[in-house]
């Protein structure tokens, strides 16, 4: 049951594909990629609030919503069948979560953003106004990746960022890095290739706690820069653990 | 009753489970990549199929149990041995206190599963006991190591246990040397000319760099490869992915959560437990098969340990029955 791809530029609709016997690919296609992020962040998003008979878990990406099932109680008709049924809910204006906001501490340059310098040149910003440029508005966070790390967006950002030709073996965990028009905080030690402008003394994460995280997509992080000093100040803190007064569903 | 598990010999063994279903929360699946053997070890040892149970990969482990303990050694072949006698795979199994359960001698595959009945009170995250490379959680079984387990059922040693209390039917899946993994078609199969062919027409060789994210298989592949970047999406465990170089990737419950490459195909539930004890250099199979034939071949098997756990659920209540065995 794909759905053909409308037309550029015509509305966002969600086209889905069988992949094997226990999931289904729902891929948001047509209109704008904005349009294709809120297509799919609302069916995210829904599917949070909802039970659906048979179904496992979730990804959640940029355009898509990878639905697993299990194939003993269920088959993928029934899930596209329920899944379609619940859009069709969503229809008849049922409000989408207002987003929470965040504040993340983060100290920029030196040791802990090696890449802050080059980045700066490479946008033709000092370094000064390239963490100006990044502290002064909100990332909206796209989806979170693997290892609960937030891969967010700044509407309008006014350059992009190559990303480093040989990754690096190890990342880190706090760092906060750029590539393409994205951003992302490294939740945990893992190799990668952004960018690194800084680092921050909080945890993304809470080990002892189901859920893991406070954020989700959709939310808002503003990165708020602080002194080296101040690290020993937020180490050990949980994002989130005390919302930015005002915030909160 | 609580009994003590002290790990004495052995490694490349961990605390596992069935994985986590957090993956929209960013978290990867991970668990047994042998889903049916855990289970079923579990079913045999009279446990829920998700509990925690000890998964030994290729050296084998040997732990002692403080008390009398109802175990169950599942997955591949292994040489199970209780002070030194053996006893079967694939079959519920009563070990006197004291006793040392040796699992070793894994051969035609990767993984072997140790089950004892009880609460284990080992750590979770998320819900889970399995090991997460991304978090560090979890750790390799080491000798010293002690697994508490309570409310174990005691008693065990009733006269009956000496008779073949449990009549169950089998539940060991066929091991061949060739095995073979049922497939069907992924999203982007018609992209790459040839390749649908390709995934059959010959066997395929199981890359020493496998691991627990994922199975490569070296063999015969088109060279081209579709034009235009894909957006990262999600991807399932047992896609099949075409990366540039000359081998398949079929992704395993460690993958990342989302990819890029094409993915051609995608194995069918029953086959990945059969990829999870793939060894290096063996040879492999797949074999196109419809969502339906896959589905009802999983739901088959589940069948058969359902009948299994009620069997033992009988056997089980019976002996309560009787007094003799209490939690």
């Amino acid at each position: 049951m794909v759905l053909a791809e409308p037309a550029p530029g015509g509305p966002t609709v969600l086209a889905d594909e069988p992949w094997g016997d226990s999931a289904v690919l729902f891929t948001a296609t047509g209109g704008d990629p904005d349009g294709r992020w809120r297509a799919a962040l609302a069916l995210h998003q829904r599917m949070g609030a909802a039970e659906i008979v048979g179904v496992v878990d979730w990804i959640h990406a940029y355009e898509s919503v990878l639905v697993t099932f299990d194939c003993a109680v269920t088959e993928g008709r029934t899930v596209v069948a329920a899944v379609r049924a619940l859009l069709a809910e969503d229809a008849v204006g049922r409000p989408a979560p207002a987003p929470q906001s965040f504040e993340l501490p983060v100290v920029f340059g030196g040791e802990l953003g090696p890449d802050l310098p080059g980045l700066a040149a490479e946008t033709g910003m000092s370094v000064e106004a390239l963490v100006a440029y990044v502290t002064s508005g909100d990332l909206v966070i796209g989806c979170v990746g693997g290892n609960v790390s937030p891969l967010m967006a700044r509407p309008g950002q006014p350059f992009s960022v190559r990303r480093m030709t040989s990754p690096r073996t190890l990342v880190p965990a706090g760092s906060v890095a750029l590539a393409g028009d994205k951003t992302c905080v490294y939740p945990v030690n893992a190799p990668g290739g952004w960018r690194i402008i800084g680092r921050t003394p909080v945890t993304l994460y809470d080990p002892d706690r189901d859920p893991m995280i406070r954020y989700a997509a959709g939310d808002h992080i503003r990165l708020r820069g602080v002194e080296a000093s101040e690290w020993d100040a937020h180490a050990g803190t949980v994002l989130g653990a005390e919302p930015r007064a005002g915030a909160g569903r | 009753m609580t009994l003590e598990l002290s790990v004495v010999g052995g490694r490349l063994a961990c605390v596992q489970d069935l994985g986590r279903t957090r993956t929209r929360l960013g978290l990867s699946t991970n668990g047994a990549l042998d889903q049916y053997a855990a289970a079923a070890a579990n079913v045999l040892a009279g446990n829920p199929r998700a509990n925690p149970l000890v998964e030994a990969l290729l050296v084998g482990v040997e732990v002692e149990a403080s008390r009398e303990a109802l175990i169950a050694v599942t997955g591949a072949p292994a040489t199970l041995t209780v002070d030194g006698t053996p006893r079967p795979q694939w079959q519920p199994v009563v070990v006197p206190a004291g006793a040392r359960i040796r699992v070793a001698g894994i051969t035609g595959g990767t993984r072997t599963y140790l089950a004892v009945n009880g609460d284990w009170d080992v750590p979770r995250l998320a819900g889970s006991v399995a090991p997460d490379a991304g978090f560090g959680f979890g750790a390799d079984l080491r000798p010293g190591h002690t697994i508490v387990v309570r409310n174990a059922l005691r008693n065990l040693t009733n006269p009956w246990l000496g008779t073949p209390l449990f009549r169950l039917p089998p539940l060991a899946p066929p091991r061949p040397a060739e095995p073979v993994l049922d497939i069907m078609p992924g999203p982007d199969l018609d992209r790459v000319d040839g390749v649908r062919e390709a995934l059959t027409a010959a066997p395929f060789t199981v890359d020493p760099k496998s691991n627990y994210i994922g199975v490569r298989m070296r063999g015969e592949l088109p060279g081209e490869r579709p034009a235009g970047e894909i957006l990262s999406h999600g991807v399932a465990v047992g896609a099949i992915e075409l990366p540039p170089s000359d081998e398949l990737i079929l992704l395993q419950r460690g993958r990342s959560l989302t990819a890029g490459y094409p993915v051609v195909a995608v194995a069918s539930r029953v086959s990945l437990d059969v990829a999870g004890q793939l060894l290096p250099g063996q040879s492999v199979r797949l074999r196109w098969r419809t969502v339906e034939q896959c589905t009802a071949d999983h739901r088959r098997q589940l069948a058969a340990l359902g009948a299994v756990e009620t069997a033992m659920g009988s056997a089980l209540a019976a002996l309560r029955h009787t007094g003799a065995m209490v939690r």
